[in-house]
Formats: structure tokens, C-alpha cells, sequence
């Protein structure tokens, strides 16, 4: 896996693809709503595929001393790892515009006071990593066992997996971030709840590996029965 | 001989084409050429071979089911198919460092003496390269991990016929100390006449014969005559004929000679067998 994720990183990531990976550091814009970057990396996915899918990356691979299932796991992994790199330059950017922003106030409440924080959406703290990689568990589990299937053909499985993913990833976040009930455990940088954003988290990476594993394991049974 | 591939019973279904029962063999250190109509079924038969599609029956490779030891044959076997271009903006330089992780048996000076034989720029991007060149980088990747089937699908198609002809010369130079074997498919029947050693015809899916060339044209006989004479014989015999003013040409069995001892009859050269056996197919 080690020579195919290097094949894939050297040979089907375009200069596009490092541009989108800027957009992380969208969350130091004030009062921001922290799910919209995640959306602008799922659509780097479709040029990526497009590039492959021009360089006839299917055939050249499967030409390489692997096994036929292997192709599929190349690009998954691939994909995966390009998700996660932004997920981390996300994390990396989150640090210290969580410091600032809990620091310094935009915003003041009715009364005066000042409002610290985002006051669009959850504030940048732990859970927003669960959410992310929920976001593209439901991505990947739709567009790869639907594209594997005709690989050829890309643009309904991704505007249908980029579609459901984005909704139900703005769902949950706003739905943390203002519900009340929810909004005091997940819209606050340092909650004494912080356990329950920690669990959440815990759960969101759980249902990631599941579904991945799943991902995998549906693209490759779709991809016996594709001709090269 | 040995054999280092056997096709036996190869088959697949497409809703307009099927490849029926597709059998033969390519021997250790020879060159076989795959010829057919476009669309009969050879570039479907070489992705078979290579496990691109799905496919029913068997692929052997040293004897051994290819499938089941899909990574190692993979080391051992080359696959190259014309006109399909990888990887445009890629330079010639990373393409060999991305396919030399992959190999056990690379050799960087093997592909260096390569590419400086064939006259490439290994900084030049693929898009840069002329069809030829791209062949040539081709078999300089398969040569420099040690492969030792060459699988080609026309890889001299759109080649200017001095290239071809440095192609085929290579062809023959690999051969040379029996231990490399090439498939290739070609329309160019004059390729097979330079280089090939056995040929393989498909027609339909349908694998019409595979032998060694001198059999493959011995087999039958080109008549030729009086196109009013045609009512005195068995047209029957005649396995595809074309009529050009009063005369008739036509290709017979040599076991049916006898009829036609009226005629003038020659012996055919492989596009005569392959033309008048399509004939017969319309």
C-alpha cells in the first residue's frame, strides 16, 4: 500500500487539489460557520477523479504488479488520506483561532457584555473533528460503492454523495451549535462538559471506521465485476 | 517447448460480442501475432489474459492458474496498449520512479541504457513524446523490470514505418536468447512476415486457427479464373471469393485441390488467408 499511495500522491494529485487544502484556514474568519471548509474539500474530490479518470490511472494501475483489488484500495486510501491531511490542517488552523477568538470578542449580548466565541454554529473545539470525519464517512460510503460500479461515469455519485453529506454535516453542526439543550455541551470552547464532546467525538471516528470498512468492502465487491 | 501462456476456454459476454472458447498458447522465446478485425476480440483476449475483465475459462501462466498468483505473474509479464496514453503531464522521469517501486527486479541502468538507446528525454513530459517514443518509453519500463511476456496490443499502429520497423527489430532482439516471449496484435500483416514466428487468428470471438505461419498459409490455396467457370465447380469449397469483371478470385482448402486443378492456383500470404476467411464470415 505503501508504493500505491505513493503512485497516487506523485501521479493523480493536481495543483488544484493543494489550492482546496488552503481553504482550512477558513476558520480564522470571525464568526464563520466551521463545517463550510469541510465542504469545499469533498468538491477537490471530483478533479481528482477527473484527472485520474483522464490519465487512464484504472488501467495503468491495474497493469502494476498487484492484485485487481488493489486498485480500488489504492484510490480510496488515496482520497482518505487527502481528506484527512485537511482534516488536520483544520485542527492545526482551529488552535489558535479558537485562542483567539475566546479571547477576544466580536460580538456583545444585549446587555453589553462581550460574546466570546463563534456565534455562527459550534465553537472550534473537539466534537467539530467528529462531525468532519462523519461528513466523509456518509461522503465516501455513497460515491465510492456507486462510482466503482461504472467507473466511468462520476458525476451523479458525486453531486448525490456531496449533496447528502453537506446536508446532514450542516444538520448536525448547527444542530449542536444552537439547540439549547445541545448548544451548552458542543457551542463552547472550554465546557466543563468537555467529556461529552470527547464521546462524541469517540463515536463519530467509531461510525468513520465502520463505514470506511465498508466503503472499501462494497467498491471492491462492485469493482470484480467492472471491465478495464 | 515450454509454454508460458495457455488460454483455454476463454470466454466473455458482451450484449452485442462474445468471445467464445478461446484457446492457445504462446511458447517460451517466440513471437506470436495476434490478428483479427477490429472489434473480433484481441484486446478483449489481452485484458483477459492480464485480469482486467471478467471473464470465464482458464489463463496459465508458467503452468499456473494467473489469477491466483495475480502479483507475481504481474512482476513477470509487460502489458502495453497502443494509442492509450498515461499520465500527459507527467515527465518521463517520475512515470519510471512511480513503476520502479513496484517492481522486484527493476534495474535503473537497464532503463537508463534503454532510454538513451531509444533517444528519449527523460525530462520531457508524456504529452511531449511522439506515439513512437511512447512505445519505445513503454518497452524500456517493461525491459527494465525484467519481463519476461511482452503482452502488446497494436503497438505499432500509428507508427511511421521506419519506427515500426526499429519496433519490430527489438522484437527480434529480445527473442534472441529464448528467455523473453511476445503476444501482440496488429492489422499490419506485413509486422507478422518480418517478425512473428506463430500467428493467431481470431474472428467473431472465435479463435480460428494458431499455428506457426508457414502452417497457417500452407493450409490453403488462392485460385483464380474464369468467373463463368464458377457453375462447373462446388462454390461450396470456395471459402470467400471476390469477383472483379469476368475473373474470380478465391481462396480454397489445400485438401480441395483437385477440384480446382483448372484454375490457376498460388499459394496465398497471410492477408490473403485472413481477407477471403472474412469474406466468408459476411
Amino acid at each position: 500500500m505503501k508504493n500505491l499511495l505513493y503512485k497516487e500522491w506523485k501521479l493523480s494529485m493536481t495543483p488544484q487539489s493543494w489550492i482546496f487544502l488552503i481553504f482550512a484556514a477558513m476558520v480564522f474568519i470571525p464568526d464563520y460557520p466551521l463545517v463550510i471548509p469541510v465542504v469545499f474539500v469533498l468538491s477537490a474530490i471530483p478533479t481528482l477523479i477527473a484527472f485520474s479518470k483522464e490519465a487512464n490511472d484504472i488501467l495503468f494501475t491495474a497493469s502494476l504488479p498487484i492484485r485487481r483489488n488493489d486498485v480500488v484500495k489504492s484510490k480510496i486510501t488515496f482520497i482518505l488520506s487527502y481528506e484527512l491531511l485537511f482534516l488536520l490542517l483544520v485542527i492545526i488552523c482551529l488552535v489558535p483561532s479558537g485562542i483567539l477568538y475566546a479571547t477576544k470578542s466580536l460580538n456583545v449580548d444585549p446587555e453589553g457584555n462581550p460574546i466570546y466565541g463563534n456565534s455562527a454554529g459550534m465553537d472550534a473545539n473537539i466534537a467539530l473533528v467528529g462531525i468532519y470525519l462523519l461528513i466523509y464517512a456518509i461522503h465516501n460510503i455513497i460515491f465510492f460503492p456507486w462510482f466503482y460500479k461504472h467507473p466511468d461515469k462520476f458525476t451523479v455519485p458525486f453531486f448525490t454523495a456531496f449533496i447528502v453529506a453537506s446536508v446532514l454535516g450542516c444538520l448536525i453542526y448547527f444542530t449542536l451549535g444552537f439547540i439549547p439543550a445541545t448548544a451548552t455541551i458542543f457551542d463552547a470552547l472550554t465546557s466543563t462538559n468537555w467529556y461529552y464532546q470527547l464521546i462524541f467525538t469517540a463515536g463519530c471516528t467509531l461510525i468513520f471506521v465502520l463505514l470506511t470498512i465498508l466503503t472499501y468492502k462494497l467498491s471492491i465487491k462492485h469493482f470484480s465485476k467492472v471491465d478495464i | 517447448m515450454e509454454n508460458v501462456l495457455e488460454l483455454e476456454n476463454v470466454g466473455k459476454k458482451y450484449a452485442t460480442f462474445e468471445l467464445k472458447n478461446v484457446s492457445f498458447s504462446l511458447e517460451k522465446g517466440s513471437i506470436m501475432g495476434f490478428i483479427g478485425r477490429n472489434g473480433s476480440g484481441k484486446s478483449t483476449t489481452l485484458k483477459a489474459i492480464m485480469n482486467l475483465i471478467p471473464f470465464t475459462g482458464s489463463v496459465k501462466m508458467n503452468g499456473e492458474e494467473f489469477a491466483k498468483n495475480e502479483e507475481e505473474n504481474k512482476q513477470n509479464i509487460a502489458f502495453i496498449l497502443g494509442g492509450v496514453n498515461v499520465y500527459q503531464f507527467v515527465s518521463v522521469k517520475s512515470l519510471a520512479k512511480v513503476t520502479s517501486k513496484f517492481y522486484k527486479h527493476w534495474e535503473q541502468d537497464t532503463f537508463n541504457k534503454y532510454i538513451s538507446l531509444f533517444n528519449i528525454d527523460v525530462n520531457k513530459k508524456i504529452k511531449e513524446l511522439s506515439q513512437g517514443m511512447k512505445v519505445k518509453l513503454n518497452l524500456a519500463l517493461a525491459l527494465s523490470h525484467q519481463a519476461k511476456v511482452l503482452l502488446l496490443d497494436e503497438p505499432t499502429s500509428g507508427l511511421d514505418p521506419v519506427s515500426r520497423d526499429e519496433i519490430l527489430q527489438i522484437f527480434l532482439d529480445l527473442v534472441h536468447d529464448e528467455e523473453i516471449s511476445i503476444l501482440f496484435s496488429t492489422q499490419i500483416v506485413s509486422d507478422l512476415e518480418r517478425c512473428a514466428d506463430y500467428i493467431t487468428y481470431i474472428r467473431n470471438g472465435q479463435i480460428m486457427d494458431s499455428a506457426l505461419i508457414k502452417d497457417f498459409v500452407s493450409k490453403y490455396l488462392l485460385v483464380k479464373g474464369d468467373a463463368k467457370k464458377l457453375s462447373t465447380i462446388n462454390e461450396g469449397k470456395i471459402i470467400g471469393k471476390r469477383i472483379v469483371r469476368d475473373s474470380f478470385e478465391g481462396l480454397i482448402r489445400i485438401g480441395d485441390a483437385g477440384e480446382f486443378k483448372d484454375f490457376d492456383c498460388k499459394n496465398p500470404d497471410i492477408e490473403d488467408v485472413m481477407i477471403f476467411n472474412e469474406r466468408e464470415a459476411l
